[in-house]
Formats: structure tokens, sequence, C-alpha cells
């Protein structure tokens, strides 16, 4: 959770947190490595790669659409 | 803090708990939580608990919590009590001698029955006139100060006229307040203006062919027992709402689980 409000800036809750893990492993976006002392690491899988990929691709071409608009703004 | 959020992780479902309660209570150990992490697992247990609904159960529970919150509004509304009094009306002819009318056809009494009572309950139910009436009996907390349009409506709802079965024209005014000694005070109020009204309308129309006399049957009634509000009726009526809502609801949410036709073909 810190990790996400350190590289982000939003505070996600526990509860939000855990809702988004249990979606992601149920798409099969990601999967969960072996428990660590109650601690459970996750890894994304190459489907929940390709998705990310494709979200970042959007995401990069709604970014530059957005900053061309604003300087002709 | 910690502890309080780690006994909320309960409200999750059982499933969800064999899978991620050992992390999910590891992560709240090492974490900096708050107020706010305990409203987001709350929130976070109640829509994993939910998308596990049927539409059965969230109709069910709709229904439940809609009886549940309309008898919690129910029970915070004071208890109203409604005074009586029964008036009659009767023909005076231009001599000014009295003359009843029981040899007259009962819908000729009956209407000038009636547009004797609306004339002069109109009267009474101007602003002015019950602006005087709410500050004299400090009625819905509004002495010292002109009485608002909404109060002056919430009044004119609280006065009913009605007429009643029988030959002779009669009617029944009832003036509902929930304090049952104000309510009969302000129904005496009320009835005193009415035949005053009359009396003014009555002398104002003296060139016409009659006009019409009011007199109290029966005094206002001072009343036992409640008349309202209905409480049966209000949880009745969440209970419909909350099954209305859930069977909406059943449906939107049934409709957002099946999966997109290109998703389902793949």
């Amino acid at each position: 959770m810190e990790d996400i409000e350190s590289f982000s800036g939003l505070r996600l809750g526990p509860g939000t947190l855990y809702g988004a893990i249990k979606r992601l492993e149920e798409r099969g976006w990601i999967v969960a490595g072996a428990s660590e002392d109650r601690r459970r690491p996750y890894s994304l899988t190459a489907l929940g790669r390709k998705h990310f990929e494709q979200e970042l691709s959007m995401l990069e071409r709604f970014v530059k659409a957005g900053a061309r608009r604003l300087k002709h703004a | 803090m910690k502890r309080v959020i780690r006994a909320a992780a309960w409200l999750y479902p059982r499933r969800w708990r064999e899978r991620y309660g050992s992390e999910f209570e590891a992560l709240i150990e090492d974490a900096r939580v708050d107020w706010r992490s305990l409203l987001d697992v709350v929130k976070g247990a109640a829509k994993m608990q939910f998308s596990r609904w049927g539409f059965g159960r969230i109709a069910v529970v709709t229904m439940f919590a809609g009886a549940v919150i309309a008898a919690v509004i129910a029970y915070r509304i004071p208890n109203e009590y409604e005074s009586r009094v029964t008036l009659r009306v009767s023909a005076i002819q231009r001599t000014g001698q009295m003359q009843f009318m029981p040899e007259a056809d009962p819908v000729t009494n009956q209407h000038l029955g009636e547009v004797t009572v609306r004339r002069a309950i109109e009267s009474v139910e101007r602003f002015d006139s019950l602006s005087r009436i709410i500050n004299n009996f400090d009625l819905y907390g509004e002495r010292w100060s002109a009485p608002s349009a909404e109060v002056i409506e919430r009044m004119k709802r609280a006065i009913v006229v009605l007429p009643s079965p029988g030959h002779d024209p009669t009617f029944t005014l009832r003036f509902e307040y929930p304090n049952r000694y104000i309510s009969q005070r302000v129904t005496q109020e009320l009835v005193s203006r009415m035949i005053d009204a009359n009396l003014r309308l009555a002398m104002a129309d003296a060139d016409s062919g009659f006009s019409a006399q009011m007199r109290i049957l029966d005094p206002p009634t001072l009343p036992q027992l409640p008349s309202g509000p209905s409480r049966l009726k209000i949880t009745g009526e969440g209970l419909l709402a909350g099954l209305c809502g859930g069977i909406l609801l059943g449906l939107v949410v049934r409709m957002r689980r099946k999966p997109p036709a290109s998703e389902a073909a793949s």
C-alpha cells in the first residue's frame, strides 16, 4: 500500500487493494507465488503482461493527445 | 485500530477469508491504518458479499432493509391527535327568522351547506388568519416570527372538512396536531373563526335571496388516542419500496454479471 502511495500519490485502502487482487487473479492477469511468512508475492502472467502493455499503450496515446490539445488550447 | 480491522475482515465471505485471510492480516500488521482503512475494509467486505448474492437474496435483503428503515422513520414521527367538531348549516330567511330546511331536497341542502362551508373555510385559511392562529397557539415552533409558507401549507394539510352522511347539511371539521390538548383548542378556534367568517359573509350578502347559519352540533373532541401516523402502513410502504428496489437492483446485477457476447464467444 505504501509502495502504491509512493509512486502514484494515491492512498489505497486494504479493502480496495484486496478487491483488486481478487479480480486480477480471477481474470488470470496475476498469479500468487509461494507464501513467505504469511506474506504472498504476486507476479504478472503472460496474459496480464499483454493486457498491461495494451493499457499502458492506450494511456500513452491518451497522454500524448491530451498534451497536444493542451498546447493549442 | 489494527485489531478492529482484523475483526472487520470476518465480514468477508468464508471462501475469501480462507484464500486471502492470512496475507490480509499480515498486510494490516505492516501497514499504516486508520479509520479510513476500516471503512475501506467494511466497504470491500460488503461488495464481496453482495457480488455473491443471487436475485432472490438481494430482493429479500433490500425488502427487509426497506421495512427496517421505514419502521425507524415511522417511530421517529411524533403521534398526531385529531380533534373533531360537527357543524350544521341552516338557511336563514331574509327577514332574519331562522328556518331549518328539512322539507328541501337533500341535494339543495347539501349544495347550500357546501358553498357556505367552503367560503367560510377559505376565509379562515387565508395566510394572515392562519398566521395569527399559529402564533397565538405557538404551533410548529413558529412563535415570534412570521410563519413560512411551508408551515402555513402544513397547517392547511392538517385541517380537513368533510360532509357527514345524512339528510341535513352537516359537516365535520378535523384538525390534527402532535399535542391533543392543543389540537382541541385549535379546532375550537378554527370553528369559531369559521362561524365569524360566515356571519361577515352573510351580512355582506344581505341582498341575496338567503344566507346560511352555522351551528356547532358537537363541540371539539379531546382525542384520547393518536390518529396517526400509521406506522404499520409506513413500514409496509418501506417493505414494498425495498422489494421494488431489490428487484431493480437484482436485474442490474444480473445484467452486469452476464459476460459481453464477444467475451462469451472467445
